[in-house]
């Protein structure tokens, strides 16, 4: 198949230009562009890189909450003024949002795509790769997330802003987020990859932030997105994917009940796509709008990526077809098959 | 005291001007590794920097004191018995604090970049520092972003620039007012880079327990008869890797990858046996 009519290639090919622009973009347009553009992005990108061309919503979430609703409400100053930035946060977040929806997720995202290259990685080993979670550790994990946003990205920074928790956990998140780690070693910095002995809270926060990316790492290996599936963002996406223009539709057929192939195409393992017998409008919460489900969907139309109204992208059998062979030769090479492929001859040879 | 800086310098401390009131930050401020210093006793205060800011100005009676917000409008400002106020502007950003004082046959800057919390101003701070301020100029090349400070041990460049043009070839020091002393020469393009002194005497675990020290960037020019002296200030921090570990980290993570690789391979294992099953 022609890799430009390859969905999967086009996403590919959008990560990478947003990756270089948000990871190192100031290189191009200017070390203070991030000054200037939104703080309110609507995916990982991050404000501890020095060469970021814009960042994330949470950062300006988390020290609203402490240093303005939570030193307004503790000084008795007027509450208004203190949420009033965070919904222009929040206005500006959702004016962004409201372009690409969840696709943020899927083809904006730094970490994101970080860990669809891990994937990729993984599979050139030759590590074996895990097809689908089983649905009890999906269901288990889903509600992380919301804890994710709720606990350390508005509750325990307002704490701190009250006084109530330490001054350490204003970015409460921040602190354990990996994205941090993985973006400031992108751009060659190692500052954010520490161990910090200040005091206990530090501590279990820096060990947490450290674990938690190594472990990220090694899962990203061989488990489709594996911090995606508890990342606040995504849960802060949920919240609001209803006034997104990008959308995932479903027109479903009767063969869908035997098919299930979408499911086990998503990466984020939303069986409800197969089952759904919804018409219209079906984007998830764990939805990242990457558009697998629909490639590998061989139905004409009953999965789309619809741009407000219009189709965007719809399942097809000619599609299916190719797409299947082309993931089949792109999975046939790794490196440990060719390790052996090139041992065993010179062995006959021998 | 004939010159500014002389009289600045005969105060006790390199710099001229010191906060009289730590550094605060707002919404979009510093995370939490990068918080400004903790005011004793409590979380309060972080709004401070929404309000009017106190400096101490020494030996600046008669100079003209011009402060410059981010979109580049500027105000006089003015100096009562060594104490000058900067006054909130409502602009988000940096800000200029330009004191220029003129003894006749030798004219004496002093300029530093003070971040004031308020509305987005929609400008760059590269617009300010690319400015023309005054006649001869150290620029930090590159301002601190608003995540980031000036830190113990790392390298930060600054150009010297007269009449807005690079000066190649000019001898640059940078003190502390902990007593180190860089020297340097610009490049071709005006710059020098220097490793800030990790000079801090006594350094306490974790950044709010360390009050920043101040650093100078001074640099002269002589041009038709006339001497031009130039001086940049700005707050330093304690090295956090006084406190943080590298090392550690990576092996904390290291850790995490070998139970993430583990998990991994036992959920594969699982998943085979089940098949098999
Ligand atoms: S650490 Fe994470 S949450 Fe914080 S600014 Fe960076 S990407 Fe956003
Ligand atoms: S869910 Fe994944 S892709 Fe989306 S913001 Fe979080 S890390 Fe990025
Ligand atoms: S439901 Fe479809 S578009 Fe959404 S994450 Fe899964 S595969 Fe991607």
């Amino acid at each position: 198949m022609n890799p430009l009519t390859n969905l999967s290639v086009i996403r590919r090919l959008v990560q990478v230009a947003a990756f270089a622009f948000l990871v190192y973009g100031s290189v191009v347009v200017g070390y203070y562009t991030a000054d200037k553009l939104s703080v309110a992005f609507p995916a990982l990108t991050c404000a501890y890189d020095m060469r970021s061309a814009d960042y994330c919503t949470l950062i300006p979430f988390q020290h609203q909450m402490a240093h303005r609703v939570g030193e307004s409400i503790s000084n008795g100053t007027s509450l208004l003024m203190g949420l009033l930035p965070v919904v222009t946060t929040l206005g500006t977040f959702l004016l962004l949002f409201v372009l690409l929806n969840k696709a943020f997720c899927g083809w904006i995202c730094p970490l994101g795509f970080f860990q669809e290259l891990l994937g990729v990685i993984g599979q050139k080993l030759g590590l074996q790769q895990r097809e689908s979670l089983a649905p009890g550790i999906v269901d288990r994990l889903r509600p992380v997330k919301w804890l994710m946003l709720g606990v350390l990205v508005f509750s325990l920074p307002l704490l701190s802003g009250l006084g109530f928790a330490s001054h350490d956990l204003v970015g409460a998140y921040c602190a354990i987020c990996p994205s941090r780690i993985m973006t400031t070693l992108a751009v060659g910095d190692t500052s954010q990859l520490y161990f910090d002995s200040a005091n206990p809270t530090v501590m279990v926060l820096s060990v947490s932030a450290d674990f938690l990316f190594g472990a990220m790492v090694a899962l990203g290996l061989t488990t489709r997105q594996p911090f995606c599936r508890i990342c606040p963002l995504l849960a802060l996406h949920a919240a609001f994917r209803k006034v997104g223009l990008a959308r995932l539709v479903k027109n479903p057929s009767p063969r869908c009940g035997k098919c299930g192939l979408c499911a086990k195409a998503c990466p984020m393992d939303i069986r409800e796509i197969h089952t759904t017998e919804k018409q219209g409008d079906i984007t998830f919460a764990d939805c990242t709008l990457c558009g697998r489900c629909v490639e590998f969907c061989p139905d004409q139309d009953v999965l789309q990526l619809k741009y407000a109204t219009f189709p965007v992208f719809s399942a097809s059998p000619r599609y299916f077809k190719q797409r299947k062979q082309a993931q089949k030769r792109w999975e046939s090479w790794t490196l440990r098959g060719w390790w052996s492929r090139r041992r065993s001859p010179a062995t006959e040879r021998a | 005291m004939k010159t500014l800086l002389a009289g600045l310098l005969a105060s006790g401390c390199c710099v001229s001007v010191a906060l009289a009131q730590p550094p605060a930050h707002g919404d979009a401020a510093a995370p939490a590794a990068e918080t400004g210093q903790k005011p004793a006793g409590g979380h309060a205060g972080h709004g401070g920097g929404r309000r009017a800011k106190m400096l101490m100005l020494a030996n600046a009676d008669g100079a003209r004191i011009t402060y410059w917000k981010p979109d580049l409008t500027r105000m006089e400002l003015s100096a009562e018995h060594g104490h000058l106020t900067l006054p909130p502007t409502g602009m988000d950003n940096y800000h200029a604090l330009v004191v220029e004082q003129d003894w006749g046959p030798e004219k004496d800057t002093l300029i530093r970049y003070e971040y004031s919390f308020g509305k987005p101003s929609g400008h760059s701070p590269a617009e300010l520092t690319a400015a023309v301020k005054t006649e001869l100029e150290v620029v930090p090349d590159p301002i601190p972003r608003e995540h980031y400070r000036y830190m113990a041990a790392d390298r930060w460049s600054f150009l010297v620039r007269y009449q807005g043009q690079p000066l190649a070839g000019t001898p640059v020091l940078l003190a502390t007012s902990q007593g180190s002393r860089l020297e340097a020469v610009t490049d071709a393009a005006g710059r020098v880079t220097f490793r800030l002194p990790d000079d801090f005497p006594e350094v306490e675990a974790g950044r709010e327990n360390n009050t920043p020290a101040e650093l100078s960037v001074t640099a002269s020019h002589r041009e038709d008869g006339l001497e031009f002296v130039t001086v940049l200030t700005a707050p330093y921090h304690a090295d956090p890797a006084h406190w943080q570990s590298f090392p550690t980290g990576v092996a904390i993570a290291g850790a995490g990858f070998l139970v993430g690789g583990l998990v991994g391979f036992r959920r594969r294992h699982d998943n085979k046996k089940r098949g098999s099953a």
